[in-house]
């Protein structure tokens, strides 16, 4: 019996003991974080106007050309390219277009802007970039005088 | 009456999702400040404490941060905001020792931040808190 008190005792003290030694305390939870697909394109610079109305006797309208404007994009994902469109079906005149100055990305060559799009940039899988765009119109004097207006149509799409 | 540290974390988890971007830049930063966390230093043991966090994911895709914010007064000092690794860091220092039924409280303020070159994934982290001697 004295021993059963003695150990009871000398149990308590432990406990007592843990109480005052348990100064530490955990607790957790669950963060989880998602990133999504994510592509975006810009215009910048706007609009382009581009007028010919020079020429060379003897040669065929001066081209004129412009590099106001420019892209820029974001593109987490793998396997990406940017293509240039335009929604005129059957232009007067020749437009041309050149991405120039890229970063995140790889110019393709210069293009002749239809309403098939076309590669513009590649390459621009998981970067960030931007590039400036010249663009060159070019017209024969069999093409006469008129204008051309153009919605250029940038896509971020899978290679 | 009861001796040593609590410390708990009270609304749940906690779900960060980034989506956006503006081109040309970076992802757009998620940031969730619902999570709280309560503590308390009882009476009996005379060391100040202070409060830990660490994250059990070794290798995250992405960057998640985590700051304590509207402290309840005479509680503790926050460490400012601080990047979660596996390596425990100081969240709330000061820890005075304090009387039941007192507590001390802060909201939690988690951000998540993404790089175009880090992709598309998904990290589950589980974050823990320790309250301990200072």
């Amino acid at each position: 019996m004295k021993i059963k008190w003695i150990g009871a005792i000398g149990f308590w003290i432990i406990l007592s003991y843990l109480q005052f030694a348990i100064a530490v305390d955990t607790d957790n939870h669950t963060v989880t974080v998602t990133v999504n697909t994510i592509n975006e394109i810009a215009v910048t610079g706007g609009n382009v106007l581009l007028t010919i109305n020079t020429a060379t006797a003897g040669s065929e309208p001066t081209n004129a050309a412009d590099a106001t404007s420019g892209l820029l994009w974001t593109s987490n994902a793998s396997g990406k390219k940017i293509t240039i469109g335009t929604n005129l079906a059957s232009p007067e005149y020749t437009l041309k277009a050149l991405a120039t100055g890229v970063s995140g990305g790889t110019a393709a060559s210069e293009v002749t802007v239809s309403n098939i799009s076309q590669d513009f940039i590649t390459g621009v899988s998981t970067t960030t970039g931007s590039s400036s765009t010249r663009y060159t119109a070019s017209a024969t004097v069999e093409g006469g005088a008129g204008s051309d207006i153009h919605t250029i149509t940038f896509t971020i799409v899978d290679n | 009456m009861a001796y040593g540290a609590d410390v708990a974390v009270l609304n749940g988890n906690v779900d960060l999702v980034i989506s956006s971007a503006t081109a040309g830049q970076e992802p757009d930063v998620d940031s969730d400040q619902t999570a709280q966390l309560e503590w308390n230093n009882w009476p009996g043991t005379s060391a100040t404490k202070k409060i830990t966090v660490q994250t059990n994911l070794a290798s995250p895709n992405f960057t998640l941060k985590v700051q304590a914010l509207n402290i309840t007064a005479a509680t503790g000092t926050s460490a400012g905001e601080v990047t979660l690794t596996t390596i425990s860091v100081d969240l709330i220092s000061s820890i005075p020792a304090m009387t039941s039924p007192d507590v001390g409280t802060c909201d939690l303020r988690y951000t998540a931040t993404a790089t175009a070159s880090d992709g598309i994934n998904v990290d589950t982290h589980t974050i823990t808190y320790t309250i301990v001697d200072e």
